[in-house]
């Protein structure tokens, strides 16, 4: 393969992933709003899921996880603050793949530990919540469903014009690694997948580490993608001399 | 907050019983779980700590005995925390129990996690996250109550080992956590010791804006090391 291919191969797996995430990130949500339409939500700031609306939304999540290609896990998290007759609630419905089976995270049972953890601090959460857009969170890490490197994908839940929790889509660093590395060796220059703070997801040089930030004089780096507005690009640079 | 994640965290080798019994038992004196506090049920705390069902019995078995729980039958039965008294909290506080070689060795350990992290962090950290960091440590000074101010801290040491964009030094510092939680609420009820730390944190975020790595590890490890003295001095203070 030539190096001119190597970069286009690169460019379309970074559209197609980043696509994908966010697609399936937007139509969960529509589906996990279509579930809770029918939920009496002037009663309640924020939500708790009835077992009917929770089965509902188990079995769109499990579908969207099955055939998502990039996705290792994904789920709806929603916060309800406390009222005078009950605590506050943290619902965290959250599956993952594991040796091509789906597994549930039983991570709700604790309200204590998702107490002390607080998912409302993470981008992914806070953003969707404070603009009602949909975002792409990280690199960062995850240490309360999966424990890895990841970067989420998150879309706010909307019902009757309100937010009532987030989708998030995640994509664990280490497998990115494995999708972008063999397009990435085929590149001769220093060639770095980027997010848009300039964190490096991931590079073809040694020196280039995950996780750390890419600093150059001037910090406008030459672009090589298409499409501007995606979050991850891939950056080309010199050789060092 | 609560801190029942670090709690129940997973458990080592070794004597996994007594670990289990300890965890629990220095949880409950330094008042991380409450009084009325119903514990997880026994299949559930077997797999949170990571332990069998039988051992997990075994150790309620211990701290029912000890008088530190008491099991209610029934539709909402469980385990429960019992109210203990104050004599009883400060005799048997796990600041007491520990030995001065124990606490200096955590805090050691905690340190060479602690400062690795901060390292990392310095050149990997944008300027939102610091703001972030910035918004943690005036939450933390403004607490008044030990237990919050304790809970802020290590909510301030968990981010720093996420800013070093590494899962194992937060997952490492989780598990100290479970460990280091229970030492230091009684610590914060001085009110001068608690300025001292937030100043020390204050001294990291700068060193932190000026991208210096080397002076951020050596105002993080100053963090732990001026922890590690107060529980020591307290220990001290005790005897």
């Amino acid at each position: 393969m030539t190096q001119s291919q190597s970069i286009a191969q690169l460019q379309t797996l970074l559209q197609q992933v980043q696509f994908e995430t966010a697609l399936t990130a937007e139509k969960l949500a529509e589906k996990t709003s279509m579930i809770m339409t029918q939920h009496n939500l002037a009663a309640e700031n924020g939500i708790k899921l009835s077992l009917d609306e929770r089965q509902a939304l188990q079995f769109e999540i499990k579908s969207a996880l099955n055939q998502s290609t990039y996705s290792q896990g994904m789920g709806f998290a929603s916060y309800r603050p406390k009222t005078q007759e009950e605590q506050d609630y943290w619902t965290l419905e959250w599956w993952y793949k594991k040796a091509n089976q789906l597994q549930q995270a039983q991570l709700e049972n604790y309200q204590n530990a998702q107490r002390f953890l607080d998912f409302r601090s993470f981008e992914w959460f806070q953003q969707p919540a404070l603009n009602q857009k949909p975002c792409l969170h990280g690199p960062y890490v995850d240490y309360i469903c999966n424990g890895a490197y990841t970067i989420t994908s998150a879309h706010p839940v909307i019902v009757h014009g309100q937010f009532i929790g987030v989708i998030a889509i995640d994509l664990v660093v280490s497998a990115l690694e494995k999708l972008f590395m063999p397009a990435l060796k085929g590149i001769q220059q220093r060639a770095v997948i980027i997010n848009d703070s300039s964190r490096v997801i991931t590079s073809n040089d040694v020196s280039i580490r995950t996780g750390t930030l890419l600093k150059m004089a001037g910090e406008k780096f030459p672009q090589h993608q298409a499409d501007q507005s995606l979050a991850l690009q891939l950056v080309i640079l010199p050789n060092a001399s | 907050m609560s801190a029942s994640t670090i709690i129940f965290a997973p458990i080592g080798q070794a004597t996994r019983s007594e670990q289990v019994i300890e965890r629990l038992e220095n949880a409950i004196i330094s008042g991380l779980l409450k009084s009325n506090e119903q514990l997880p049920n026994e299949m559930d705390l077997a797999r949170l700590m990571g332990v069998s069902p039988i051992t997990v019995r075994e150790a309620l078995n211990t701290l029912r005995v000890k008088g530190l729980i008491d099991t209610r039958r029934g539709r909402n039965g469980g385990s429960f925390i019992c109210e203990l008294p104050a004599d009883l909290l400060l005799s048997q506080h796990p600041l007491r129990q520990a030995s001065n070689e124990y606490l200096a060795d955590l805090g050691e350990f905690h340190s060479a996690i602690l400062g690795h992290s901060a390292y990392l962090a310095a050149q990997r950290t944008t300027r939102a996250e610091l703001n972030k960091m910035q918004e943690l440590i005036d939450q933390f000074m403004q607490q008044s109550e030990p237990d919050l101010r304790a809970q802020l801290d290590l909510r301030c040491l968990l981010t720093l080992t996420t800013f070093a964009q590494s899962s194992r030094l937060a997952t490492q510092e989780l598990t100290i956590q479970a460990e280091w939680a229970p030492l230091i609420a009684v610590l914060y009820q001085d009110h001068a010791f608690h300025q001292s730390i937030v100043t020390q944190y204050q001294k990291l975020l700068s060193a932190f804006h000026d991208g210096n790595e080397d002076d951020a590890m050596l105002q993080a490890k100053r963090i732990i090391s001026m922890l590690t003295d107060q529980m020591l001095r307290y220990k001290l203070a005790l005897e």
